[in-house]
């Protein structure tokens, strides 16, 4: 089951540039929150402050709170909060070096599962999850670069659910696919949140109309307006989010 | 008209350009062709004059392989140093160390490869003055390479893209278990090559041990420890036809090392394998 995520006037920084403003949102478990804005907004940055990616990178500060489930990430381990909090990426990285299986057993084994055949039944089962196992069952044992964009993607969301986390954050994860394989991601996340909580960033606000339950409006760091997908949709209280999902900028 | 004459004019132009290229292409290529044309006849005629008189010239192969022996024992002691130590700081500088201490890492490193390799010679002349050849030889080595073993392979790991280690770390894995489980196996091939570049630009560097060795012995020619690179030297020293035949063969040997050694890295570093 998934949990829920709230963040608490969390503020990050690269340096002396401010990037986020005391941004709080609530993120329901098994729901879908969608993060929108303008280009540079912060978005990225929201979401990597949630799973502690943000602070890996050279430079980058934070203050604020992110409860888990009621606990604050930034009392855990970094490597146990990604376990529990996984990540999709905007552009498909799945390892170069690896087979299609080995990708998708990577967490496990680094988390010190070695058995191979239950390393094997979870990947299958993580494979099944994301919606290409029959696409890939019988060339596990090739590199991954031999999928297309669309699978590889799958492949990436498969290697996230393999360790079973309870949230899913994905940074606009089909902003670089056909439209077709866009539906297949849109369709997944619908499937997925039965099982897990999903904070989805998107550029494209039909897609956060159709697989959002909430939205939350960036801009320029902070957070301008959350709600229901379809009141911050039809019926905006900020004069910025009416501009924004009516297309006036943005 | 107007039209006609100005693409002659270019025309011109353009094959006056491209034959003076060819002829300063010409004039650093044709001095390097004619070196390796005269080392490779003269140096399989000597080895076959030295090797192929067993009685009266034995001695002097006998000298020949054992500089082999010690250029190939001196240079494999101070690679399997050199490297783990300069992969160790490059995955430091590269990977742990934030932007300005990388960047402050590099920038030593840079100066350091950059100074002339006898200076790495003279610091363990100065140093350990009373060591045996041998050791003092492969520690010479290994301070000449190891700035241009941690430069390399930096290079090589900080190519990696951020978006595998990211995609790692999201994971939950760890610094550690991020540079081996992807990192490192990413840069590779790359980093392979780049290492077997240095080994092959290390092999016949004689500066850094012509300090440190004990002048009369080498220049004589019955030193105790002499790799090749310094056979060399001493035999062209000491004149007489015997020593220009065994400049030959050695100059043909290590030169047949260092084309190994390139060709191994072309090999390896081949995108199609
Ligand atoms: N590593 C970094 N170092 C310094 N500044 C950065 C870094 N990464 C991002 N920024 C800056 O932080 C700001 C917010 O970036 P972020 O990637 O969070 O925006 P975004 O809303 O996700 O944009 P996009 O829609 O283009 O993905 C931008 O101004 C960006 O230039
Ligand atoms: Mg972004």
């Amino acid at each position: 089951m998934g949990k829920a995520l709230e963040a608490r006037g969390v503020s990050a920084r690269f340096n002396e540039q401010v990037i986020l403003r005391e941004v709080t949102l609530q993120m329901p478990a098994n729901q879908v929150t969608a993060i929108i804005g303008p280009p540079g907004c912060g978005k990225s940055t929201f979401i990597r402050c949630l799973n502690r990616l943000h602070e890996t990178t050279p430079g980058a500060t934070l203050s604020g709170e992110v409860l888990l489930d009621g606990h604050s990430v930034y009392d855990m381990d970094p490597t146990e909060v990604r376990r529990s909090v996984a990540m999709i990426f905007h552009r498909p990285n799945p390892f170069p070096t690896m087979s299609i299986l080995d990708n998708v057993a990577v967490g496990l084994r680094l988390h010190g599962l070695r058995n191979r055949a239950r390393l094997a039944e979870s990947a299958e089962q993580a494979l099944r999850r994301a919606a290409l196992w029959d696409e890939v069952k019988d060339r596990l044992h090739l590199y991954s670069s031999v999928l297309s964009l669309g699978q590889q993607q799958r492949l990436c969301i498969a290697r996230a659910l393999a360790i079973d986390p309870v949230v899913v954050l994905m940074d606009e994860p089909a902003s670089t696919l056909d439209p077709l394989s866009t539906l297949v991601i849109e369709e997944l996340i619908e499937e997925l949140k039965r099982q897990y909580t999903i904070i989805i960033v998107t550029h494209n606000l039909q897609q956060a109309a159709r697989v959002a339950d909430k939205t939350a409006f960036f801009l320029d760091g902070e957070m301008i307006e959350q709600g229901t997908t379809t009141a911050l949709f039809t019926t905006p209280q900020d004069k910025r989010t009416a501009d924004y999902v009516t297309g006036r900028f943005g | 008209m107007t039209r006609v004459s100005y693409k002659t004019g270019r025309k011109l132009k353009n094959a006056l350009f491209v034959s003076i290229l060819s002829l300063m292409t010409s004039l650093a290529v044709l001095p390097l062709l004619s070196l390796l044309w005269s080392i490779g006849v003269q140096g399989v005629a000597a080895l076959v004059g030295l090797f192929g008189a067993p009685l009266s010239r034995g001695a002097a192969s006998a000298v020949l392989a054992s500089a082999l022996v010690q250029s190939l024992i001196t240079a494999a002691a101070s690679v399997a140093i050199a490297m783990p130590l300069g992969v160790a700081a490059a995955i430091y500088s590269s990977q742990y160390a934030g932007l300005r201490a990388g960047r402050t890492i590099r920038f030593i490193m840079d100066i350091l490869s950059g100074l002339p390799s006898i200076l790495s010679g003279m610091v363990v002349f100065v140093l350990l003055s009373g060591v045996s050849s041998m050791l003092a030889g492969v520690l010479a080595l290994v301070l000449y390479m190891l700035p241009v073993v941690v430069r390399m392979a930096d290079q090589v790991l900080v190519a990696v893209p951020v978006a595998y280690i990211e995609g790692s770390l999201a994971l939950g894995a760890s610094r550690i278990q991020t540079i081996f489980a992807v990192v490192l196996p990413t840069a590779g091939k790359n980093l392979v090559t780049a290492l077997l570049f240095v080994v092959a630009r290390m092999v016949g560097e004689t500066a850094p041990l012509l300090v440190i060795l004990d002048g009369g012995a080498t220049f004589q020619g019955k030193a105790g420890f002499q790799p090749l690179p310094l056979r060399l030297y001493s035999a062209l020293a000491q004149g007489g036809s015997v020593s220009h035949q065994i400049v030959y063969a050695e100059a043909l040997i290590l030169l047949a090392i260092i084309v190994a050694v390139y060709g191994l890295a072309r090999w390896v570093g081949r995108s199609d394998r």
